[in-house]
């Protein structure tokens, strides 16, 4: 341990508010474009721009006279007017309702790299400061404009694909998740709280007994945070999109519910049997959840031998669903007991199911409603036409209703979406692994409390309840100049 | 009062660098300090006979209060020699439940300890030690808060020092209740102080008041031992100081056992029946107890479930045959104190000496001083022990020590000293006071060190003897001898993790006897310490090399190595932890101007200016978001500047 006795804590600043610079950067990405936007914020911005900004006409007013949230027509000089570098458009924005929280000017320009260089130019000359990295999001998070869950928000809605991903990863972080983990850390306090009472009091002693009930305790608390972990899997859902796979007989009309649900004419459709060969993938976004949906060969025996690798393909795919539209046709009832059995196969892979009952315009329909409703009762059914304009709304409703089912048949434990949580978890888990270990390898009680207490402190840091430098690092270096 | 109107007629008596009013444990460890720092100093005493009393239990250390007192002794305080000295028995706490909380604790000679302290204070080069009641403060109030500049006792007489510190303990107004008795009284039939309290209120100081209690104490002629559970000494004895253990002349002063025995069925059902009438229960006290040390009756209370409870008998001394009723705190009637010794083993025609009590008294809101404890509201003055809040001995020793300690440092203009929590309990203890605050009397327990596994009895040394040397409380001669045995213990770990023995002959009976598993092939030492059911001293037969080591030093050494992965792991949490701890907030720093802290924390943090990122964690209304934002400001700034 090292002791500097004569350090000296610098005990005073200059200025201590943040806004002490006014600081500038271009904020459109790098490269050339039609246009691009410069930003100015701090308390100088005014002032700056005065003198660099001259009103188009009489329309128009100084930047220091103009109204918040209105813009300005004019021309951008050089530093002290020494030529006319752009014709712009300057947007107000006034302390604190900016980005920032401080006085904000948006300056639109053309996107010409040199026309970006020479106006950022132009406003170091007038006293603006170059902005860091993240730095206008940093002043926004100073200046309460934004907090840190809302900023690790934003870095995954940058990062997500579609507005569902990271919509679901904000509620999970905000509501349950928190509450479980909270919940998590008080059992690991209880279990704690325990420990210490053996170790505070001398007529409590450590028992074998003891530490039996209270190895039990932590290892619910592992179980749950092994269900936690292993529900990262279904954030992948999330993050990888919802894959729907679409199987089935030959020729019931399975490439046509992808055709349909696509609304293009992605797989061929014909009269014929065993028309599909290969997987057919598509794309589609459903109320901003990305799903893939994945067309497949007629399951069937034959002989044939591009047919049969399709067959095999079609199972691969299935292995990988988290839905399987399996659809029946009324038009071969000699098939649907072949049908059952291939449902029942999937069933036993704990596979999501719902039938599709195709082919309603068929007058035929009635009996195979009929047969579905006595032999597959317990699965979700939907009954489809390709020709019907109105199916696609209820069939895609489904699909986004199960995978919000997903997550509230499991509401009991977790749901990871998040990498950064994933990790915590894990080290949790780690250290609860050593404390269990270690109660049964006769280490002193006080060691083990100690463990406990570091996987609290862990966890403390996922939902927030203590500090952490490294989220706040992270968030802000994922942040560019200009952001 | 203000200088101005000092009156004529007050007379003169000194001028110190240094004015220490009350001569508890926390003014001795003042006294000393600043005096061996150089500066010249008084310290009050109401009456010299007073002196470091012990008017509760009459032992020192015990659970975290025993790595207390080895911290006390590692920066060049005074408790643990004096301790040394008078020990009449020793025990090494919960040796079962691990490294971090086997605690020492010795049973002291009470009045021989009083003259021992006092004896050190009459010798100490730079010290005045006086009797006098002192019940005012003087300060100047022309700058921006009022500042102390000396004392005024009752005689008449005033004193002007450029530092003042408080250590008054329990005695501010203190009123000592008895069932339904009220007596102004301090400790042990002690007058109270009358006066100072005001003075700390004209200074606009927040008071608060607090209650604590004692057992009776009785006389062992009338105990019936034998139907008691006698408790000696541990086999092994081990001194506080370091210097004593370097001392192989050093033993106790005497071997008297405690005494174990039970309170019964009748004892509970006494005191049930008459719960009414303890002043806790009746309304008389409306003050807050201590929740770790409780009162006989509130134990009754809160723990319904608990039929009978602990009564431990310790002698106070050599010359006495007064013994303390560790477990009987207690402030019912006395006729129901004499009833309770009827119903309890080996007690039932005790004596009472002095019968147990609660007392009340007023302490300062320890949330108005700073980490220095100098106060934040006045000037050169400061605050330890008992009236900032603290229980016990230990923890007003401690307290002292650093009172003293940046008193005089502050006379130099150097910074202040600061432990922080993962240095010592007594950065925990202060940290604790200072940024939290309390509701009851402190006690310190070892589950308040978050690193307590690092913070050992065995290692205090280790851990505070640079920084003591630094300060200039350690000798040079100490300071090179810890130095040698520091080497010696680094020396012997390195040779036990590289001297590898084969699984054969003595190892392996040793390993049967042990129920270890025995394996083929060679083993290091160090990896057989590291197995829980193997001990550094069991293997001394098959490791003839092993250098001549002190108790505390191969307990040290088996420490390190056996749980040398968990404390490397307690390393990583605290080097977590100093990342914000040392993250410095300057002094003028304009909490008002981040609008992105909460209102309530903006307050509290401009109100109470934390030194560092870390402090301001602690503080009760300032979230882990506003510490956020705080983070992000500061590394703003700095990258600005
Ligand atoms: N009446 C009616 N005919 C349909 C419907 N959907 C598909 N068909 C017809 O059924 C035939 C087969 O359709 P596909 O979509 O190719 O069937 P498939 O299941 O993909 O067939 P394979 O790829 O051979 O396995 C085509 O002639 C379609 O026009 C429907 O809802 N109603
Ligand atoms: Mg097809």
């Amino acid at each position: 341990m090292n002791f500097n006795l004569e350090k000296n804590i610098n005990n005073s600043i200059q200025n201590n508010s943040t806004t002490a610079a006014t600081i500038a950067a271009v904020s459109t990405p790098p490269g050339i474009s039609g246009i691009a936007v410069i930003r100015l914020s701090g308390k100088q911005a005014s002032a700056i721009c005065d003198q660099l900004f001259t009103p188009l006409n009489q329309n128009f007013k100084r930047p220091s006279q103009m109204q918040p949230y209105t813009v300005g027509v004019g021309y951008w000089h050089g530093f002290e007017k020494s030529e006319i570098l752009d014709q712009v458009v300057l947007t107000f924005f006034k302390a604190p309702h900016s980005y920032t929280g401080e006085d904000v000017y948006e300056i639109s320009c053309h996107g010409g790299e040199y026309i970006k260089e020479a106006i950022l130019q132009s406003l170091f000359d007038a006293g603006a400061e170059p902005a860091g990295p993240g730095e206008f999001s940093k002043r926004a998070f100073i200046n309460g404009k934004l907090n840190l869950v809302e900023a690790e928000a934003v870095m995954d809605m940058i990062s997500a694909e579609s507005s569902r991903q990271n919509q679901v990863a904000l509620q999970q972080l905000r509501g349950k998740l928190s509450d479980q983990i909270s919940q998590l850390r008080d059992d690991l306090f209880q279990v704690i709280a325990q420990i210490e009472m053996i170790i505070e009091f001398p007529e409590n002693e450590d028992t074998l007994e003891k530490r039996q009930t209270i190895v039990t305790q932590l290892k619910q608390v592992k179980l749950v945070l092994e269900q936690a972990v292993s529900s990262f899997s279904q954030g992948r859902i999330i993050r990888e999109g919802f894959q729907v796979v679409i199987a089935g007989q030959p020729n019931v009309g399975k490439s046509s519910l992808l055709n349909y649900l696509l609304g293009e004419d992605k797989a061929i459709v014909t009269s014929k049997a065993g028309t599909t060969r290969d997987i057919v993938d598509a794309r589609i976004i459903i109320d901003g959840l990305s799903v893939h949906l994945t067309d497949t060969a007629g399951l069937r025996l034959t002989d044939d031998i591009v047919e049969k690798e399709g067959i095999n393909r079609a199972y691969q795919a299935l292995e990988k669903a988290d839905l399987v539209f399996y659809v029946l046709s009324p038009e071969n009832p000699e098939t649907w007991q072949q049908d059952l059995t291939e449902i029942n196969l999937l069933l036993e892979k704990d596979k999501k199911i719902a039938v599709i009952a195709g082919k309603r315009d068929l007058s035929e329909h009635k009996e195979l409603s009929l047969y579905i409703d006595e032999n597959l009762g317990q699965l979700d059914k939907l009954d489809f036409s390709a020709f019907d304009d109105q199916a696609d709304l209820s069939i895609k409703k489904y699909i986004l209703q199960t995978f919000e089912n997903l997550g509230k048949a499991e509401s009991d434990s977790m749901l990871i979406t998040h990498l950064r949580h994933r990790k915590i978890l894990d080290q949790t888990l780690a250290q609860i692994e050593q404390a269990i270990q270690a109660f049964d390898g006769q280490i002193p009680l006080d060691i083990v409390s100690g463990l406990l207490q570091a996987s609290a402190e862990i966890l403390a840091e996922l939902t927030g309840d203590e500090v952490s430098e490294e989220l706040i690092n992270t968030i802000f270096s994922e942040f560019c100049v200009g952001k | 009062m203000k200088k101005e109107d000092l009156k004529e007629n007050t007379w003169f008596a000194g001028n110190y660098d240094v004015i220490v009013v009350g001569s508890g444990h926390a003014g001795v460890e003042a006294a000393l300090a600043t005096a061996r720092l150089g500066k010249k100093t008084a310290i009050f005493a109401m009456t010299l006979e007073s002196i470091a009393n012990l008017p509760c239990n009459p032992n020192i250390g015990g659970t975290a209060k025993g790595q207390l007192v080895r911290e006390i002794d590692a920066l060049g305080g005074e408790m643990g020699k004096a301790a040394d000295e008078q020990t009449i028995q020793f025990r090494m706490l919960n040796s079962s439940k691990g490294p971090a909380v086997i605690s020492p604790r010795a049973q002291i000679d009470r009045r021989a300890y009083q003259e021992e302290i006092k004896e050190r204070l009459e010798k100490q080069e730079h010290l005045e030690l006086k009797q006098s009641e002192i019940v005012d403060l003087i300060y100047v109030n022309d700058q921006e808060k009022p500042c102390v500049t000396g004392v005024i006792a009752k005689d008449g007489m005033h004193y002007i020092g450029k530092k003042v510190i408080i250590a008054t303990g329990t005695f501010l107004e203190s009123q000592v209740i008895i069932g339904d008795a009220v007596i102004d009284s301090g400790p042990d039939g002690l007058a109270p102080s009358i006066g100072l309290s005001d003075s700390l209120r004209e200074l606009e100081i927040p008071l608060k008041r607090f209650k604590t209690g004692t057992p009776v104490r009785v006389n062992a002629r009338t105990l019936d031992f034998s139907k008691c559970e006698e408790q000696g000494s541990d086999d092994i004895i081990v001194p506080f100081s370091y210097e004593n253990d370097e001392n192989p002349n050093w033993q106790p002063k005497a071997e008297m056992p405690c005494y174990m025995t039970w309170t019964s069925k009748e004892t509970k059902e006494l005191f049930l029946d008459n719960i009414d009438r303890s002043p806790l229960y009746s309304g008389v006290i409306k003050s807050i107890g201590p929740r770790y040390c409780p009162s006989l009756e509130d134990k009754y209370v809160k723990f319904p479930q608990h039929e009978r409870h602990h009564v431990f008998l310790e002698p106070t001394g050599v010359n006495t045959l007064e013994y303390y009723a560790s477990g009987l705190s207690s402030s019912m009637p006395q006729d129901v104190q004499y009833e309770m010794l009827k119903t309890i083993e080996g007690m039932e025609n005790a004596e009472i000496m002095r019968i147990g009590y609660a007392i009340e008294y007023d302490l300062i809101d320890p949330t108005s001083l700073q980490l220095s404890l100098e106060s934040r509201l006045v000037d050169n003055l400061y605050f330890a022990g008992q009236i900032n809040g603290s229980s016990g001995y230990e923890e007003a020793a401690g307290q002292g020590l650093i009172a003293g300690i940046n008193a005089a440092r502050s006379l130099d203009e150097l910074e202040p000293i600061v432990l922080e929590r993962s240095d010592a309990y007594l950065g925990v203890l202060i940290d604790d006071l200072v940024t939290k605050g309390t509701n009851e009397p402190y006690r310190m327990m070892t589950n308040r060190a978050e690193y307590r596994l690092v913070l050992r009895q065995d290692n205090a040394d280790r851990r505070l003897t640079e920084l003591g040397y630094e300060i200039g409380l350690i000798s040079e001669e100490r300071y090179q001898s810890f130095k040698a045995k520091i080497r010696r213990i680094d020396a012997e770990i390195k040779r036990l993790k590289e001297t590898r023995i084969p699984y054969k002959g003595k190892l392996s009976e040793i390993l049967k006897e042990k129920n270890s598993a025995i394996k083929t092939g060679n083993v290091s030492l160090a990896e057989l310490i590291k197995r829980p059911e193997i001990n550094y001293l069991d293997l001394a037969e098959v490791d003839p090399e092993r250098p001549e080591l002190s108790y505390v030093d191969s307990f040290n050494v088996e420490v390190e190595i056996k749980y040398e992965g968990y404390i490397k792991l307690e390393y990583k949490r605290i080097e977590k932890f100093k990342k914000l701890e040392s993250k410095k907030i300057p002094k003028d720093f304009d909490y008002l101007a981040i609008s992105g802290l909460r209102a309530e924390a903006k307050t509290k943090l401009d109100q109470v200016r934390p030194i560092s990122v870390g402090q301001a964690s602690r503080l009760a209304g300032v979230s882990p978001a506003d510490i956020s934002v705080l983070i992000v400001a500061l590394e703003e700034i700095n990258r600005r500047n």
